[in-house]
């Protein structure tokens, strides 16, 4: 069973203009017909009312000479109305005086009542009184059916059915027409949405066949149709130069890569040349280093020797660091914490291989110097230490030294060489000394952009050298 | 209350006959039982009246169908109805003398001579002055006073109704052309009902 708000608009139209027509014309026709039996009751209790008046008024004589033969008489006057069953007179002491039926049917007349009418099960009983001479003689009573009334609704019912399938073929076909005012333009907006829906094809448009609220509903349905197909021509565009954008940057991005690929290799190339480099001027000062010390060996003079070994320990140093530069990771720099510790081993075994009573400690942050900071920062470490070990402990004194490099404040660097030996001696400038080393550690500290500070007594002697990170 | 039940009990039976249904046919019979016995008893205990109490009532009821002249009776004159010779009805006008006519008082006079009654309106003229007859009417010539009798041959011999007795019930004779001749206007109802004695001329009135 379909229900009705699921039946086409179609449909559901032709239903509500039948429906409604019809249940017009039953509700009239019925009220009509009700009319119709309510006025013909009043009319059978008129006309049966008035033949009751005439028959006691031509009863009075029969009454008042006792004469039924002559009331029986009068009664059967009635026979001219059909629908009278029977009839009959009473006389004062209400005793049946005369009767009259229509058939001969088992007839008793009833008790004799006053006056009225009373409808019972499609039967009318009218009792009327008879007087003469304003005394009340007697009374008369007739028994109507309604068999002519009923008869008359029955005909009544039939054309009202007549007249309600003869409307509603003339609604359905006045309707149908009024109907497709509304169906028509509806289904052919259904039929456009459903190609919209099923071809996404949205250039149809639906047909507009009236101002009103079905006019403006087409109109608004089109024109979210334009808005749909602009907003697709935007989208295919946007969409379109992103595309070309990313074909330029695909391109781009190859360009790059290649460069990228062409740096890596030259970096990489010279990456290899670098160490190259540094290892062939490691193992050049290596070759002065050996040349130096071949040469001290063929020298008798203490002082001479001393200078040329002084020179191999700086020829040293600086080989060092260029070894670091070459073996570590990066080619700028170096980890000068470790450099440290080489450097103070080197010269320890170069000047007093034999002490075991002088320490050498080194104590140092994780600091990277680049290239231009480490090689004079470690012939500075190269000559404080190596005066230390030559000046500083004479005749078999034991001590101790200390190397500190750490992070200052404000990007310095702070290079500290202390020891507990005899000190420096009295009244010595470091700045006027005649000593090529001092007079070294003098210019290498200016080269760093540093500053010396030096604080001797007798107890040892300390050198504060602080520089920039980045001289 | 009690009446009213009965009457829709007395309808409702005669409708049985309209209804065919066997309930109905067995409550109608019960019904019909009921109402026979009401009806015998109803009419059980009313006496038949007697012949002159009905003849009484007639001559009592002939003025409600007869018209005088007005200068006869008058609106406020009473009615008069005498009985001439031996008065037969004893005392069957006794329910009657109180009341009216059309209006007018009843008067009831008996006597034994014509010249001793007032002007009477109806003359009931006894069996005993069948002998007088001529006379009466002689005396009475045409003076509006309906005549009356129950002698055999009184409406053809000049007077205007005459009783006579047909299958035990009393029915009466009218002499139209003398009522005519009197200035009488009777009613047709009433013609209806009487034998009617037309002397010389058919039509009536």
């Amino acid at each position: 069973m379909v229900r009705f708000r699921d039946i086409s608009i179609k449909r559901k139209l032709t239903a509500i203009i039948m429906f409604s027509s019809s249940i017009a014309l039953l509700l009239s026709c019925a009220a009509l017909a009700t009319y119709d039996w309510i006025s013909s009751e009043r009319a059978l209790v008129r006309r049966i009312g008035t033949m009751a008046e005439i028959i006691g008024f031509n009863s009075t004589a029969a009454l008042a000479f006792d004469n039924a033969q002559d009331a029986s008489e009068t009664l059967s006057a009635l026979r001219v109305e059909p629908h009278v069953i029977a009839a009959c007179i009473y006389d004062d002491e209400k005793n049946v005086f005369a009767i009259y039926q229509r058939e001969i049917l088992p007839f008793s007349p009833p008790q004799a009542a006053p006056d009225g009418n009373q409808f019972i099960d499609n039967h009318l009983h009218l009792y009327r009184a008879i007087e003469l001479d304003g005394q009340r003689i007697g009374s008369v009573y007739i028994l109507a059916d309604l068999g002519e009334m009923q008869e008359r609704l029955r005909r009544y019912v039939g054309i009202v059915a007549l007249a309600v399938m003869i409307a509603s073929l003339a609604a359905f076909l006045v309707g149908s027409r009024l109907r497709d005012q509304i169906s028509t333009p509806l289904l052919d907006l259904a039929s456009k949405m459903r190609i919209v829906s099923n071809e996404k094809d949205y250039g149809v448009r639906a047909e507009k066949y009236s101002e009103d609220e079905l006019g403006e509903l087409i109109d608004g349905f089109n024109a979210m149709l334009a808005q749909i197909q602009d907003r697709d021509a935007a989208i295919r565009q946007a969409r379109d130069e992103l595309e070309n954008k990313a074909d330029e940057l695909q391109v781009e991005l190859a360009e790059r890569r290649r460069i990228e690929a062409q740096i890596s290799a030259s970096l990489e190339e010279k990456e290899v040349l670098l160490k190259e480099i540094h290892h062939r001027v490691k193992n050049n000062l290596q070759v002065i280093s050996s040349l130096l010390d071949l040469q001290a060996n063929n020298i008798a003079d203490a002082r001479t020797v001393e200078m040329f070994r002084d020179s191999q320990n700086r020829v040293t140093s600086m080989g060092l660091i260029h070894e670091r530069l070459y073996q570590a990771s990066d080619l700028a720099r170096i980890d000068f914490s470790e450099y440290i510790q080489e450097l103070s081993k080197n010269l320890f075994y170069s000047y007093s291989g034999d002490a075991d009573d002088i320490e050498i400690s080194t104590s140092a942050d994780e600091i990277f110097l680049d290239v231009d900071t480490s090689i004079p920062c470690g012939l500075i470490i190269n000559e404080l230490v190596s005066n230390c070990l030559k000046y500083a402990f004479p005749a078999g004194r034991g001590g101790r030294i200390e190397i500190e490099l750490k992070k200052d404040a404000d990007n310095q660097r702070l290079l500290v060489v202390r020891d507990d030996g005899v000190g420096l001696p009295e009244g010595m400038d470091f700045r006027t000394t005649k000593s090529l080393g001092l007079k070294l550690v003098s210019t290498l500290v200016r080269q760093l952009k540093g500053k010396l500070q030096l604080s001797s007594h007798g107890t040892g002697a300390e050198f504060k050298i602080s520089f920039p990170a980045n001289a | 209350m009690q009446s009213h039940t009965q009457r829709s009990q007395t309808v409702s039976f005669i409708n049985m006959f309209y209804m065919r249904t066997s309930y109905m046919r067995t409550y109608s019979m019960l019904v019909c039982t009921l109402l026979v016995c009401v009806l015998c008893v109803r009419s059980a205990p009313a006496q038949q009246p007697s012949e002159h109490q009905v003849k009484a009532a007639f001559l009592y009821n002939f003025a409600n169908f007869v018209q005088w002249p007005t200068d006869a009776l008058a609106d406020t004159t009473t009615l008069t109805i005498g009985i001439l010779g031996n008065d037969p009805f004893g005392n069957a006008f006794a329910p009657f003398e109180k009341r009216k006519v059309k209006g007018h008082p009843l008067r009831i006079v008996r006597s034994t001579r014509l010249q001793e009654l007032p002007v009477c309106h109806v003359l009931f003229i006894s069996t005993s002055e069948e002998k007088h007859f001529e006379q009466i009417f002689q005396h009475l010539k045409d003076r509006p006073v309906l005549t009356v009798s129950e002698t055999p041959n009184f409406a053809q011999v000049g007077g205007m109704i005459n009783f006579v007795l047909q299958d035990n019930k009393v029915r009466f004779e009218i002499n139209l052309q003398r009522t005519r001749e009197a200035q009488l206007k009777l009613s047709s109802k009433l013609l209806k009902l009487a034998l009617v004695i037309d002397g010389n001329e058919e039509d009536q009135d």
